[in-house]
This record gives C-alpha cells, structure tokens and sequence, in this order.
C-alpha cells in the first residue's frame, strides 16, 4: 500500500461521492458543490499520473481543467439564482421548459 | 517509461530477480506517506460533509476544507504550481462565489428533503461508479504496479512541476496550446452568459 495506491482510491472514493451528491441533493447550488467535488477528483488522478510518469502534461491540463471548473461555476450559480428567484421551495426537478 | 538514470540499475536487478519484490526498497518508509493519508482523510470526510450537510453555509465551509486538502495533495504530489492555482482559483475565487450566492439567496428558499426514492438512487449511483471504477482500475494499477508502487518521497524528477515546464507543455503549439488559448472564450462566454440570464430575469 504505497501513497500512489491510497491517492488513487481517494480520488475514485471521492468521484462516487460527487456523484451520490449530484444524484441526492435538491438544491441547485449544493449539486454544483458535489460536482466540484468530482472535478477536483478528476484533477487529482490527472496530477497523480503526472507524478509517477515525471511527464508536465497532466500537470498543465489540471490547470486548464480548473479555468474550466471555474466557468462552469459561474453559468451554473447564475442559474441557481434565477431558479430561486423564480419560486420559492426551489427542486431542481421542478423546471421543465428551456425557452430561447 | 521514464526512469530516472541514477535509479535505472536497482531496477533492472529487481526485474532480473523476477517477481519477488525486494524488501530493502519496499520496506523504505516513505516520508511522505503520513501527510498524504492525512490529507486523503480530510478530503473525503469533508466531501461527504458537502453531500450530507442541511444547511448551505455548511456545505461551503465543508467544501473549503475540502478544496484546501486537496491543494496540500497536489503540494505533495510535487505538483507545486497546480496547488497555488487551486487555492488561488477555488478557495479564493470559486468558494467565495459560492459563498456570495448563499447569501443572497432569498431567505424562503429553503430546500426540500430528499425522498426516499432519491436517496435509493443516488447511493445506488455512487455504488456502480465505485464498482465500475474499481473493476476498471483494478488491472491497471496492477499493471503499471512499478510505476505505482514508488514511494512519493523520493524518486521525483528534478524540475517536474516547474514553472518553465508547465509553461513549454501550455504553449507549444504542438502540445496543448489551442486548449489553453481556448479556455479564454470559454470564460468570456461564461460571464456573458450569466450576466444575460440575470438581465433576462430582472426584465420579465
């Protein structure tokens, strides 16, 4: 049982915990917190990879994938707050219709 | 495989002896082994406080904690630039902007409880990925189990993680440099996005 294994396992641990997350919570915002959670998870298998191969990539698309966690924040907060705004026991089950 | 030139013959010694691993370099204690479990702990008790806690504010704090272990991980992953990005970008950034959304929340919507068919799936869900996940990975980890198996203390290549190299692999052009330059549209749109929804919603 090396520090490498016990990071793996951590980060497959913590992607089906995100993804417990994403499927038990009503609430918009705390859905986006377990996908953060996954990402981070993924991000951890990429800088792990990185380390035992001694390669930069994964390194630089860990950094990539955090500007992209980041967007993805932003558009799915924004969404949050209208969703709350627009009714009050907020179920993210509860819209149906997207318009344009 | 990258081996570095000074560990090469040990392992070439190891391979020619078979399969029997060899004690002296298993039994070395890695130094760094101690602080990794621990952030691996923080990390996962702080992501099921994320899943399982009621109130928001909650929530953000756990998910804090759990962004600040996970940057100590990438530290001792000799990963030194990804774990300032990660606390620069998500416990400065993302996790305040979580924290700024809680708090204007209107104070009425308040979360339903989850139904008893919701929680059968999610668990469920997370069952399977663990499952798949562990029936996936298990034949590679025991494939590349050398590449795995060194201890993380020890054995890094001089200069991974650095600036300048993190820097060749984002700009080379035959690297990952359209993705790099891509992600700059992709939060412009972001933000145009979001701010076109709220306009939306202000003027129905």
């Amino acid at each position: 049982m090396t520090a490498n294994i016990v990071v793996l396992a951590t980060s497959a641990i913590l992607f089906s915990t995100g993804a417990t997350g994403v499927m038990l919570r009503r609430n918009p915002v705390a859905m986006l917190m377990c996908i953060e959670i996954m990402l981070n998870a993924g991000n951890l298998v990429l800088v792990l990879g990185s380390r035992a191969r001694g390669n930069d990539a994964g390194q630089a698309i860990a950094l990539i994938v955090l500007v992209i966690a980041a967007a993805e924040a932003v558009v799915g907060l924004g969404l949050a707050l209208v969703l709350f705004h627009r009714r009050e026991p907020v179920d993210v089950d509860e819209p149906r219709a997207v318009q344009g | 495989m990258k081996h570095e030139p000074g560990r090469l013959p040990p392992r070439r010694l190891d391979s020619a002896q078979g399969p029997v691993p060899s004690a002296p370099s298993r039994l070395l204690m890695d130094p760094l082994l101690g602080p990794i479990v621990a952030a691996c702990v923080v990390a996962l008790a702080s992501a099921l406080l994320v899943v399982l806690a009621q109130g928001a504010i909650r929530a953000v704090v756990a998910l804090l904690a759990h962004s600040l272990s996970i940057a100590a991980l990438y530290a001792l992953l000799a990963a030194g630039l990804v774990a300032v990005g990660q606390l620069l970008i998500y416990s400065g950034a993302i996790v305040v902007v979580f924290l700024f959304v809680v708090a204007l929340l209107p104070p009425g919507g308040r979360e339903l409880h989850s139904q008893p068919r919701r929680v059968v799936t999610g668990i469920a869900v997370g069952a399977a990925l663990l499952a798949a996940l562990y029936t996936g990975l298990g034949p590679t980890i025991s494939a590349q189990a050398q590449l795995l198996a060194g201890p993380a203390g020890s054995a890094v290549p001089s200069g991974l993680g650095s600036v300048a190299g993190i820097g060749h692999e984002l700009f080379d052009a035959d690297k990952l440099l359209v993705p790099f330059e891509l992600t700059a549209p992709l939060l412009l749109v972001a933000i145009i996005g979001s701010v076109a929804l709220w306009r939306r919603q202000g003027t129905p």
